[in-house]
């Protein structure tokens, strides 16, 4: 998608072009955001400040970087203050960690294969494979974001996709 | 059977955005929006209250920085945050009409040359086989080998390719390019572009011209839009009284980015398309295919890394064909036969299931060498 018309439009506040830049971005979003809350409601709220922040922010956006990886870098930060928050206030609970789904249209069935596959790999893994996958990024966006070599986002992606392939074979020979 | 790389992507795809929630009326935009609007904006040096000389000299040092900023990287201005190299910049005119040139009649060239067995008898079957080794893979080497041929002196570095322009001794055509590329084996390939160039707009160039590789003339016609360092290229590559048969290729320029898409027309016929980006990191090149031709979607990733002194590349693939899908991976290295002092590709595959296995594949590319250089070479691959 082509940004910078949508970004006009907002600027002139265009209801309609900020709901197709959401509509456009809201898996990367939530795909970055949850690997780092682990937190579904809390992800949530993530989201919306992402957005909020987004939109105040939206005059420092500069055409010369893709605003994808803006977005994705507010999303990032967001998320990493509001766990800083949490780490330092002892009233709020501890994150619930096992609380990544709740059921919706799709099968028990793929919702359990969903949530086993990603417990296999570690959380870097979890994240890299969630912006690729969900969120549509390629490699290099990933490497840019996460502040990493793209060899290494390769080499982490294709790992992750090779021990999940791993527990499908184990699977089947049981 | 296992399931694939891409049903496994494809499970975690679907279950995960059905999960997105929605937030979009938890969000005021106009209360936002309002807000941002009313609030002053005082940018930050109007804030200080320097003396009228400081602010002068403060003024002069940023200016200075940005410019040295801006010519250290070679003139290709700041990078974004997070970029270790910036991908070849095809700035000027001649550049892109020899790196499309190039591109396109290599993989044209390589086509006519691998067996078409693929395009005329298109696979019925639809499984693969690992008893009789009928696995899918074999079915698209000979497009995987031309791509990798075609990518080949891109893999090898930005900083082998050489560009000379002059004018051209064929009276039919006014510009001579000719350029050197090296190959992962050291080898240097010439490319000789001889084009005629029409302005038809302010931005926007007609090119007409010939590439010659290989002993063989293809014929070229393209067509260029640039805005700043954006641009939009079209280049048809033909044999000449064979318009029929091309490939075609457009490349296109935005945001840091640059995509390819190509298309191959046999007969007056698609054959296949597919897109193609590449992307640099220290050591890293990584070019991301996507084909699909009348019966497949093939996705490809293939990787140069620098291994000591051997230059390998592996390639990630994963087909999808009818109802049957495979993956796999392929390190391919670059081998000198001595029988007759060519380099050949040998690919060693490793299917899902973990079967492996190896074919030789034919390099195009090659010019012949004496017998002191193969010896450098031979001793540097083996």
């Amino acid at each position: 998608m082509d940004y910078s018309s949508y970004i006009k439009a907002i600027k002139k506040h265009d209801e309609q072009a900020f709901g197709a830049v959401y509509h456009e971005t809201k898996h990367a979003v939530y795909a970055m955001i949850l690997p780092i809350v682990k937190d579904r409601s809390l992800a949530e709220d993530v989201m919306q400040e992402t957005y909020i922040k987004m939109l105040k922010s939206i005059d420092q956006y500069q055409k010369k970087y893709k605003f994808i990886n803006w977005l994705l870098t507010i999303a990032k930060n967001t998320a990493l203050d509001e766990l800083r928050k949490r780490s330092h206030d002892s009233s709020v609970s501890p994150l619930d960690t096992d609380d990544l789904f709740i059921a919706k249209e799709s099968s028990i069935e793929t919702r359990l294969i969903t949530e086993h596959y990603l417990s296999l790999i570690p959380d870097e893994e979890k994240q890299i494979v969630l912006l690729k996958v969900v969120g549509d990024l390629k490699h290099k966006e990933i490497a840019q974001l996460l502040g990493k070599p793209l060899g290494t986002i390769t080499y982490l992606y294709n790992k992750a996709i090779k021990t999940m392939q791993r527990y499908e074979r184990s699977e089947r020979d049981d | 059977m296992t399931k694939s790389k891409k049903q496994i992507q494809r499970t975690i795809k679907q279950e995960m955005r059905q999960e997105t929630p929605d937030v979009l009326d938890r969000i005021s935009f106009h209360a936002i929006m309002n807000e941002r609007k009313t609030r002053i904006h005082v940018p930050w040096y109007k804030k200080l209250s320097l003396p009228r000389l400081s602010t002068s000299l403060a003024t002069v040092i940023v200016i200075a920085l940005i410019l040295f900023v801006s010519f250290a990287d070679g003139g290709n201005g700041l990078l974004p945050p997070g970029d270790t190299k910036q991908p070849i910049t095809l700035s000027a005119r001649e550049e892109i009409y020899s790196i499309s040139a190039m591109q396109s009649t290599t993989l044209f060239h390589q086509l006519s040359l691998e067996t078409n067995s693929l395009f005329d008898h298109p696979r019925t079957l639809n499984y693969s086989n690992v008893s009789t080794n009928n696995y899918l893979i074999n079915d698209y080497l000979p497009v995987i080998n031309s791509y990798i041929t075609m990518l080949e002196p891109i893999m090898s570095g930005v900083e082998n390719y050489t560009v000379v322009v002059e004018t051209s001794p064929d009276e039919t055509y006014t510009h001579r390019v000719t350029f050197q590329t090296i190959t992962l084996s050291n080898e240097t390939v010439d490319f000789e572009l001889h084009y005629n160039e029409t302005q038809i707009d302010d931005d926007e160039f007609l090119m007409e011209g010939i590439m010659i590789i290989g002993g063989v003339t293809y014929q070229l016609e393209g067509e260029i839009t640039l805005d700043d360092d954006e641009f939009e290229m079209t280049l048809i590559a033909y044999l000449p009284n064979q318009d029929d048969t091309y490939i075609e290729l457009e490349i296109v320029r935005k945001h840091d980015e640059q995509s390819f898409e190509y298309e191959y027309v046999r007969r007056g016929e698609t054959i296949f398309e597919s897109s193609m980006t590449i992307e640099y990191d220290d050591d890293e090149i990584v070019a991301e295919i996507e084909y699909e031709d009348q019966t497949s979607e093939v996705e490809l990733e293939i990787v140069r890394k620098l291994d000591g002194p051997r230059s390998r590349l592996w390639v990630y693939y994963d087909i999808s064909h009818l109802d049957a899908d495979e993956d796999g991976e392929i390190r391919i290295d670059i081998v000198l036969d001595q029988s007759d002092n060519a380099y050949y590709y040998l690919y060693t595959i490793t299917v899902e299931d973990d079967h492996t296995f190896t074919i030789r594949k034919a390099r195009s590319l090659r010019t012949p060498l004496n017998i002191d250089e193969i010896h450098t070479l031979n001793n540097k691959l083996m």
